[in-house]
Formats: C-alpha cells, sequence, structure tokens
C-alpha cells in the first residue's frame, strides 16, 4: 500500500513524456494515466474508517527532515478521486473538442503534468513536497493557459496567471519554512496546534500562507488571473481553472485547519476576504455577456464561500466547504463542458447572440439545467444540501451574506440557461456525443449528492467523524429555496440588460498589473541603455572597478605590512617589464602595444624560473604566446585602426587602471606575508604516490583539485563558444 | 605570410611540436607539463600549419571537441562514481609494468578542452578578420 501510495502522482507525471512522443494516441495515454490513478485510489478508500490512514515517504533531505511524503487521509484521497476522476472525462472531452487542433500531443503532456502535480497537493504530508508539487501546478497552468501561444491575449493572461500565483507560492514557501521550524517538523500531519499558534511567529506564518492560498484561489483583489485564464481551451478551463487547481488555495486552509485555524486571527483574516470575493464574484459574473467569463466570476465567487466556510475553523465548517467544493466541482464543470459545446458548435460565447439552443442541442441544455438546478439549491440537488450545511456551519451571524450572494449566483446561473431558450435559430448545428457524454457523470454528481443521502454522509464519513449532514426537509427551507430562486431570476433580468456594457475598468486588477509590468519593463529598459553603453573600455571600467574595490577594501583593513625582501637580480626582470609597461601604455600604435605587453608576460617567466616554478613558466610563456599570435595574427586584422574617443590615460581609466594596479600588488603584498602553507604541502606531497606522480603542481591540477579544474575547462568551453557566438553574429 | 621557408619550417616543424604536445600530457604526473600546456602547445603547432598554409574551410569540428573534452573529463569523475568512490577520486592502476592513474584521462579531457577551444577562437576570429 505504502509503495502504491508513493506512486500515485508519479503517474501521470511519468505518462506526460510519453503523451508528449506520441502522435495521435496521447489523449489515450493521459486517459489511461488518470485512469489507473483512479483505480490506485479505490483501495485507499475502505481502509479510511478503519485504522489511520495508509502513509509512506522517501528521505529528500534526511539532514533537515524533509522528505517525499504522502499520506492518504480522508481529505487527501478525497480531492485526489476528484482530480483523477475529473481529470478522465477532460481527456475524454478535449479529444472532440481540440481535434482540429495541431498540437495535441503537448495539450495532453501538459494536462498529465498538471494531474500528476495536483495529485502530490492533495496528498502531501510534507510541507516541502506540497509546495514543489504547488508551483507544477502553477507552471503546467501557465502553459495551458497560453496554449495557443500565437495570440497576445493567451500569453499575457498566462504571465499575469503565473506571476501572481508564484509570487503568492513564494510567500507560502517562506511561511512553510517559518511553519516548519516554529513546529519542529516540516511533516504536516506531525505538526502540533499549540506550539506554532501560541509562537510569536504565528502571525507572519497565517499571513505568508494565506497569501499562497489566496493567489492560488484567486481571492479578491488578486482574483484577476483567473478570468483572464480563460483564453485558455475550455477543457483546461473545466479542469484547472474551475474543478481542481482553483481549489488548492481552499484545500490548503482546510488542509492546515488543525494547526492553524480556530483562532480569533485566522477568523478575522480568512472571513471578511472570503466574503468580499463572495459577493464580489457573484455580481460581476451577473453582469458578464461572455459564457466562459460568467462562469469564471461564478468560480471566484464559489471559491470566495469556500474560503468563508474555511474560515469558520470548525469541523463543520470544514466539511461544508469539502461537499460545497465537490458539488462545485460537478456543476461548475458540467457549464464549462457545456459552454465549451455551445462555443464549439456556434463559434460565439457571447450570450446576446445565442438563442434557443435547446431545440438542436437538447442534451446540452438538459445537462445545462441540472447543474443550474443543483447551482440554485434547489431541493433535490446538491446545492440544497450544501446551503444548508453552510447555514449551520455559518452560524446566524454570517448566514445572512449566505442568501445575499445566493441571489446574484442564481442570476447568473440562469442567465447562462438563457441561450437555451427562446425560438429555435441555427438550423443544423447538432451535438457531437463526445461534447457531452463526458459532462453527463458530473451532472449526476451534482444531483446525486442532493438526493441520495448515502453520498454526502459517506464524503463527511471520511473526512472525520460522520454526522448528520442531511437537511430537515420542510415547506419553510423549500420556500424560501423558491424564493431565492424567484429574486435571482428578476436579478438576472436586470442584469442582463446592463451586461457586457459594463467594464470593470481599474477595478479589474488585470490594468493595474499591466501597468506595473510595463512601468519594470520600462525601467529595466532605460536602466539597460544607461549602463550599456557598448565600449568595451567603460565596461572594463566597471569590471575592475567592482573587483578592485571588492577586493581592495579587506586589504585596507590590514594593519601590518611585510617589509619587502631585498631585490636581488629579480630586480632586473622588474625594471624590464616595468619599462615594457610605460611603452604598452604611451603607445599610439596597436602592434607595438600588444608586443610590449607580450614583453611583460615573458619577464613574468623568468621571475617564474628564478622561483623554480617550471610547470608555472611554461604555462605563463605558451599562455603569452597562444595571446601575442591570438592578436598579431587576428585581431590586428579585425580592428580598425581609429583614433580613441579618448586619451587613454584620461580621466576615469587613469584612475581605474591606477586603483586595479595597485589592489593588485597589494594582494601580492600580503600574499608573500602569509604563513607558508605547509600543511598543505606536506598533505600534497604525502599523497603524491596515491596519485600516482611526482609533479605535484599536476597532481594538484587533475587529482587533489579536480573538480576545480573540471569547472576551469567548463568555462573555458563556454567562453570559446561565446567567441564563436559573438563573432558569427550577423552584421 | 605564407613564405616557402614558412611553409617548409611548418611542414617539419609542426609534426614534432605535435609528438612534443603528447609528451607534455603524458609525462605530467612526473614532469612539467600536464593536459593544459600541452594542449596549448598542439594548438601552436595547428596554428604554424594554418598560418603556413591558410586555415581549412570552415568545420565544426573544435566546437564539437569543447564539448568532448568536458564530457570526457567529467566521465572520468561519473566513472569514479561507479566504482564506488567519490566524485573525481581517481586511482592508479597498472597495466603490465604501465603505471597509469586514471586521472591521466581526465588530463586528456582537459587537453582537448583546450586545444578545441583555442583553435575554435582562434579561427573563429581569423574568420571575421578576413575580408
Amino acid at each position: 500500500m505504502e509503495f502504491l501510495l508513493l506512486g500515485i502522482p508519479l503517474v501521470p507525471v511519468l505518462a506526460a513524456p510519453c503523451a508528449a512522443a506520441s502522435r495521435r494516441g496521447a489523449w489515450a495515454v493521459a486517459l489511461v494515466a488518470c485512469g489507473l490513478v483512479v483505480l490506485l485510489l479505490l483501495p485507499f478508500l475502505p481502509a479510511l474508517p478503519r485504522g489511520g490512514p495508509v502513509a509512506a515517504e522517501v528521505p529528500w533531505f534526511p539532514d533537515l527532515g524533509v522528505g517525499y511524503r504522502l499520506r492518504a487521509d480522508g481529505l487527501g484521497v478525497l480531492f485526489a478521486l476528484l482530480v483523477a476522476g475529473v481529470g478522465v472525462l477532460i481527456v475524454l472531452y478535449a479529444r472532440s473538442y481540440l481535434h482540429h487542433e495541431p498540437r495535441t500531443s503537448t495539450f495532453f503532456a501538459y494536462l498529465c503534468l498538471f494531474t500528476g502535480a495536483m495529485l502530490g497537493i492533495v496528498l502531501a504530508d510534507d510541507l516541502l513536497t506540497l509546495y514543489v508539487f504547488w508551483e507544477g501546478t502553477s507552471l503546467a497552468s501557465f502553459f495551458l493557459i497560453g496554449f495557443q501561444d500565437d495570440r497576445w491575449e493567451a500569453r499575457q493572461a498566462s504571465v499575469r496567471a503565473l506571476v501572481v500565483t508564484v509570487l503568492g507560492g513564494l510567500c507560502m514557501l517562506a511561511g512553510f519554512v517559518l511553519l516548519g521550524l516554529v513546529g519542529g517538523t516540516f511533516r504536516l500531519s506531525g505538526l502540533a496546534a499549540t506550539s506554532v499558534r501560541d509562537s510569536a511567529a504565528y502571525p507572519w506564518i497565517l499571513a505568508l500562507v494565506l497569501a499562497g492560498a489566496y493567489t492560488k484561489s484567486a481571492q479578491v483583489p488578486v482574483h484577476f488571473w483567473l478570468p483572464g485564464a480563460m483564453v485558455a481551451p475550455t477543457p483546461v478551463s473545466a479542469y484547472l481553472h474551475s474543478a481542481t487547481m482553483v481549489k488548492a488555495g481552499v484545500f490548503l486552509l482546510l488542509r492546515l485547519l488543525p494547526v492553524l485555524g480556530d483562532t480569533e486571527l485566522w477568523r478575522a483574516w480568512v472571513v471578511p476576504v472570503g466574503l468580499a470575493t463572495f459577493l464580489f464574484g457573484a455580481v460581476t459574473a451577473a453582469l458578464q455577456d461572455d459564457l466562459k467569463a460568467l462562469l469564471a466570476y461564478g468560480t471566484v465567487s464559489a471559491l470566495g464561500l469556500a474560503t468563508v466556510l474555511a474560515g469558520t475553523g470548525t469541523e463543520l465548517g470544514r466539511d461544508a466547504a469539502v461537499v460545497y467544493l465537490l458539488n462545485h466541482a460537478a456543476y461548475k464543470g458540467t457549464l464549462f463542458l457545456v459552454a465549451g459545446a455551445v462555443e464549439h458548435e456556434t463559434g460565439t460565447r457571447q450570450i446576446h447572440r445565442l438563442r434557443g439552443l435547446a431545440r438542436s442541442m437538447p442534451v446540452t441544455a438538459g445537462l445545462a439545467a441540472a447543474s443550474v438546478f443543483s447551482l440554485a439549491g434547489l431541493p433535490g440537488g446538491g446545492g440544497f444540501v450544501v446551503k444548508d450545511l453552510a447555514a449551520k456551519a455559518l452560524g446566524s451571524g454570517l448566514e445572512v451574506w449566505l442568501w445575499v450572494g445566493a441571489v446574484p449566483t442564481v442570476a447568473f446561473g440562469l442567465r447562462f440557461l438563457q441561450v437555451f431558450l427562446g425560438p429555435g435559430e441555427g438550423e443544423g448545428r447538432h451535438e457531437p456525443v463526445g461534447l457531452w457524454a463526458p459532462a453527463v457523470p458530473l451532472a449526476l454528481l451534482c444531483l446525486l449528492l442532493g438526493s441520495w443521502r448515502t453520498l454526502p454522509e459517506a464524503v463527511v464519513g471520511y473526512l472525520g467523524t460522520p454526522h448528520n449532514v442531511w437537511p430537515k426537509w420542510g415547506v419553510g427551507k423549500v420556500a424560501a429555496a423558491v424564493a431565492v430562486v424567484a429574486a435571482g431570476a428578476g436579478a438576472g433580468w436586470l442584469t442582463g440588460r446592463v451586461a457586457g456594457r459594463w467594464r470593470l475598468g481599474w477595478w479589474s486588477g488585470e490594468r493595474v498589473f499591466d501597468t506595473l509590468q510595463a512601468g519594470l519593463l520600462r525601467s529595466a529598459e532605460q536602466l539597460t541603455r544607461g549602463t550599456l553603453t557598448g565600449r568595451l573600455r567603460d565596461y572594463l571600467v566597471v569590471v575592475l572597478g567592482v573587483a578592485a574595490v571588492g577586493a581592495g577594501l579587506p586589504l585596507l583593513a590590514h594593519e601590518r605590512w611585510p617589509t619587502p625582501s631585498s631585490l636581488s637580480f629579480e630586480a632586473v626582470f622588474v625594471a624590464i617589464s616595468t619599462g615594457a609597461v610605460l611603452v604598452t601604455v604611451l603607445s599610439r600604435s596597436l602592434v607595438a602595444a600588444v608586443v610590449s605587453l607580450g614583453a611583460v608576460g615573458y619577464t613574468v617567466v623568468f621571475l617564474f624560473m628564478s622561483l623554480r616554478a617550471p610547470d608555472l613558466a611554461l604555462t605563463q610563456m605558451l599562455v603569452e604566446t597562444v595571446t601575442l599570435v591570438l592578436f598579431l595574427a587576428v585581431v590586428t586584422r579585425l580592428i580598425t585602426p581609429e583614433v580613441p574617443d579618448r586619451h587613454p590615460l584620461a580621466g576615469l581609466d587613469l584612475v581605474a587602471a591606477l586603483t586595479v594596479g595597485a589592489v593588485a600588488a597589494g594582494l601580492a603584498w600580503q600574499a608573500s606575508a602569509g604563513p607558508p602553507a605547509y600543511r598543505l604541502a606536506e598533505f600534497f606531497a604525502h599523497h603524491a604516490e596515491r596519485a600516482g606522480g611526482t609533479n605535484l603542481v599536476n597532481l594538484v591540477v587533475v587529482d587533489f583539485r579536480g573538480l576545480d579544474t573540471l569547472g576551469e575547462i567548463t568555462v573555458l568551453g563556454i567562453a570559446a563558444l561565446g567567441v564563436l557566438a559573438l563573432a558569427r553574429r550577423p552584421r | 605570410m605564407s613564405t616557402v621557408v614558412l611553409r617548409t619550417v611548418a611542414r617539419v616543424v609542426s609534426p614534432l611540436v605535435l609528438l612534443y604536445s603528447l609528451r607534455l600530457l603524458l609525462t605530467g604526473h612526473e614532469a612539467p607539463g600536464g593536459g593544459f600546456v600541452g594542449g596549448l602547445v598542439a594548438a601552436l603547432a595547428v596554428v604554424l600549419v594554418w598560418l603556413a598554409f591558410g586555415p581549412p574551410p570552415r568545420a565544426r569540428w573544435w566546437e564539437r571537441g569543447v564539448a568532448a573534452g568536458v564530457a570526457l573529463s567529467a566521465a572520468t569523475g561519473l566513472a569514479a562514481v561507479v566504482g564506488g568512490r567519490p566524485f573525481l577520486g581517481h586511482v592508479v592502476v597498472y597495466v603490465g609494468p604501465v603505471k597509469l592513474p586514471t586521472s591521466l584521462f581526465f588530463d586528456l579531457g582537459v587537453y582537448v578542452v583546450v586545444v578545441s577551444a583555442t583553435l575554435a577562437a582562434i579561427r573563429t576570429l581569423w574568420e571575421a578578420g578576413s575580408p
């Protein structure tokens, strides 16, 4: 069982490259992967009520107590089943939906990657494991939103989504690290609530973790990426951006509820945000004219309500949130698939241009009606059970908002149905079975949640203590539900008259994001223009100046400077090289400068010889020779002799040159004062025999310090390739 | 530059210089030399031929050489891991009477990288400098 558990997220991840490699069978690979995961998950369900949940781990950073840990508890398995089960349906749907699309292999590969990452999130039992999978879903979402990458809107929307969710994710990572340090373990199920909640870091942890949850679950004011993500192909919208990924934020709240929840601070920070999102999303959804935008704001609203339920911090709130999220995944998934079918057949998503589709697409219309029935909270649909449960969880103080938000929710649901009503037009449209059959199980699920008592009770039973979740049917409740629907119908009629003409403007958040992004790019461009002058000597001044200051400042701290040893015959070489340096600097001829610079190098060869370092001398001589050849044979032909724009000894250049020279001299001077590295030399000499040689210099290069050399030759190779790239640049 | 004297000298000298570069590589463990120095000497031998006879038509050999050299050096390190030693942990083996430190193969990679990188750079700049 443990081994099975560890493999579950890896199945779709490993299927991804197979899907990418296969041409026509990519959908089948994805289907098999998702189906296999469902089958693998089923054995965990019966084990849940009896005994504890199965947990397994593979060490990752054992010293830090971080591992690849998974745990199949009720919450995790339920969500995992949701992810994989909806995945199966989405793959089937996408196969029909994308049949004219050229790059479906890539699409299904990303879908597989996403499924694997999402399964990892819901099953993770380690904070860092969770984080890695979390960012994995952000990445997969980025690629899927921008799937039609020839469109600017798709690319921009994917960037918005990525930046927002990854920024939140990074905050969350900081929160996780704090949480792990304060709680003493990174194992989620091992975190003790008391030690975390009483610590001084608790507000920080909470704020950082909430930042991750809110960005992922599109809470106000960072909700804007989710409606923008609707440029993705509809299967993606249905799967990632309504049924699964966006629920990860709420899932995280539920996951951490036992550790971080049930405090005043938790309620104060979670409930208002969720409430604002709930109401804002519902009202905005009712005002949309685009079918998918309407559903997207509806999703924002639903995530808001789920956040409020999690914000109550109670077990009842958690149960209500889970049942609600399941119901939402079912009805919203169906509606998205319906919207996709409508767009696929009619070529538009504008509500005001669609009418009477029920005649040509009867099954699709029936599915839409079933899910709106559940959404509206009418008795018999999942919404009725959820609303009752939510009202209980929220308590009298918050319950009123539930009814306030229900009116615009019903309104947008009915406006969605509007496209099927009225006199039929558009003859010749039909509904391919591949575009409605995958929605049938989802529509059934949202109806069964409200009519088959065992289902919601089983769900709650898996989460923890089973209790009575079935609402007591009464005339009052049914009348209230009908009244809400009536009010929603009125509101829908009103909003339908202004829909589409109403723009969010600055309130959409997209514009704020785009303005910030444009400002960042503009300032980066200005900075680049200001610093990149295109003149090598300017760059040299900067590079060498930084090096000189960096190495020179510690040098100033030295108090003891060794007295120079008396110069004997080395003085001759020093004099020669000083003269050669002067010639290099003062000469106006490039060739003379190069040759005299070579002379400086060759005098250093003699210095090395006099210090009995033949290896260094040999290397120095060869490097000098190759440089000289390179210059004389090649570079002099490259450079057109021109009058320099300023004298070599002018101003800043002179200061920079003298500073660099002084620092280099100072470093050499100080180095000569250090204690002789006898111990190191002894170590090398002692082990030379085992390294198989007597030339210590070479042994150090190839054996004792082999890793350094490997790095150096890599750098050398990169530098050579850089020369290639620069010189072959088209002119 | 391509005079008769230069061509004659190049024809005789460059093979000898190449041989000398191999000697530097192989005796590096015992005497001054090694892969880096040997590589530079070999590169100079090739440049001498180019100076005398002109560079060969454009080839991608040198770029591949860079990659092959780095790969060879890294592979010796990985071979050590496979053999149960730390990365780049070398040993000395005896093939009959010949002492053969595995670090010699590492040094061979260095040699290949230095030859290839030097020649790639010179060759490219040479081409860029030609009208």
